[in-house]
């Protein structure tokens, strides 16, 4: 190389190191601000759901112990009354068994608003208990598959049958389906949560680009939470099908 | 730097395509477009070796110059394929048509065909930085894991990289088509290209490793 090519090469030389450095800069900055976008994002969905679940908890005890509490004595005392009036009676019977529907419409709530069978027994109880009362409620055919025993923290437990609730919910809601099937398996370090159904489908990209709806938004935020992804396959006429990976 | 040390770093890229093709099967399909374009990056490599052995500089020109629409064309498939174009394949065949376009008028009537097209190489050049750029933005806003065990963002920033480079060398080039330089000067130049080409395929394997799954989880069950 002559003078002149060694001066314009190294020049070359600056510009692409120049270049380089930029390059790294741009790079560092935008996993710094990505790192701390997604701390707050998560810090801000972790507090929506611990205020919502507390409040749910909340009602939920509120309306059993005490509603619950409250109707069953106002049925004692009418149950009390003593009469021979044939017309009295039918009136009393006649209140008694709705202050029944009343009471046991009012487990059904607040058993919907936080499941005592979740508390008590566990995730795999608690989803059978509720697949079976949906079926019988709506006559959609259910299977939940699940060989294993899951043993999660309690907070992971509320969410993946917060996301169930939710599946089944749209499933009724939208789909038009007469089939949803629900698997959970566990492999390795992670929880997989796969549910299919046979129903119309739906535009998933155009949807999430659209507007995505709260039930969507509140199945990926719950999925997010828990440090899992969550993918949703469907096109019109195809049924859906959401798979969860959440790791445990 | 010999051209055998020039090749065998080139040859970097097999990493990448090994682990690629031991991952095929199992693969989210988005990606497929990624690995025929490592895949045909190795086979160029080695074609381009075996034209300068046996001195057909005219056949390795022709040959760079369509090399570089295949690499553009899959580019732009990967792209379209993670939605960068709102999965619409109009637009995603308009700008590819453009872009054919664009090369057969700079390859066939600006430069002619056993000149290397290095006006095309700048404009899709800067089109494939500006495709990874959007879809850098986009992963950062939207990605809620971990970054560094996203695919994307490996391949966008190896892109940025060697894009970046290649046209600050496409450029230069052009700039001293015409002028007399010396071989040394010419091999020096070369060099960070070489380099660059190095760093992006070491990050293109670390891109195939984060590849994720398919998501076929329902097929251990049927409805």
């Amino acid at each position: 190389m002559d003078t002149q090519e060694k001066e314009f090469y190294d020049q070359i030389l600056i510009v692409v190191g120049i270049v380089g450095i930029i390059l790294l800069y741009f790079v560092i900055t935008i996993i710094r601000y990505q790192r701390r976008s997604l701390r707050l994002h998560k810090e801000k969905i972790q507090a929506e759901i611990d205020t919502l679940e507390k409040e749910r908890s909340r009602i939920a005890s509120d309306l059993h112990d005490e509603l619950g509490a409250l109707l069953a004595a106002v049925k004692l005392q009418i149950n009390s009354l003593d009469t021979k009036d044939p017309g009295d009676q039918q009136v009393i019977a006649g209140a008694s068994q709705h202050i029944d529907n009343i009471i046991a419409k009012l487990r059904e709530i607040s058993n919907n608003l936080m499941p005592n069978t979740l508390v008590r027994k566990g995730l795999k109880k608690a989803i059978e208990e509720f697949i079976e009362n949906t079926r019988q409620a709506t006559g959609l055919q259910l299977k939940f598959v699940c060989n294993q025993e899951l043993k999660l923290e309690l907070q992971k437990e509320i969410n993946i049958y917060r996301i169930i609730q939710e599946i089944v919910s749209n499933t009724l809601k939208h789909a038009g389906a007469s089939y949803l099937i629900i698997q959970i398996t566990v492999e390795g370090n992670s929880l997989l949560l796969m549910t299919a159904d046979d129903g119309k489908g739906f535009n998933y990209f155009a949807r999430v680009k659209d507007n995505p709806g709260l039930g969507l938004r509140n199945l990926q935020s719950r999925a997010e939470v828990m440090g899992g992804e969550m993918a949703c396959q469907s096109e019109p006429g195809k049924g859906t099908l959401y798979t969860f990976e959440i790791p445990v | 730097m010999s051209d055998t040390l020039r090749f065998i770093l080139s040859l970097s890229i097999v990493f990448a395509v090994v682990i690629g093709i031991v991952r095929f099967r199992k693969i989210d399909r988005a990606y497929y477009p990624f690995i025929y374009y490592i895949s045909l990056m190795l086979l160029v490599e080695i074609i381009v070796k075996l034209l300068m052995n046996n001195g057909l500089s005219n056949a390795l020109i022709v040959f760079l110059n369509l090399y570089t629409l295949a690499e553009f064309s899959l580019l732009t498939w990967l792209f379209h394929a993670w939605g960068l174009f709102n999965r619409n394949k109009t637009i995603f065949v308009s700008v590819l048509g453009a872009f054919v376009v664009a090369w057969g008028v700079v390859t066939l009537f600006i430069e002619n065909v056993f000149t290397p097209n290095y006006l095309f190489r700048i404009l899709y050049s800067f089109a494939l930085v500006f495709f990874s750029v959007s879809t850098f933005n986009k992963m950062v806003v939207h990605h809620r894991g971990r970054i560094f065990r996203n695919a994307q963002f490996w391949i966008c920033l190896g892109i940025i990289i060697f894009f970046t480079f290649f046209l600050l060398d496409c450029s230069t080039k052009l700039t001293l088509l015409g002028l007399t330089t010396s071989n040394v000067f010419r091999a020096n130049l070369h060099k960070i290209i070489v380099f660059s080409n190095l760093l992006v395929n070491i990050l293109y394997a670390v891109a195939v490793i984060w590849i994720p799954r398919k998501k076929n989880f329902m097929t251990r069950f049927s409805l």
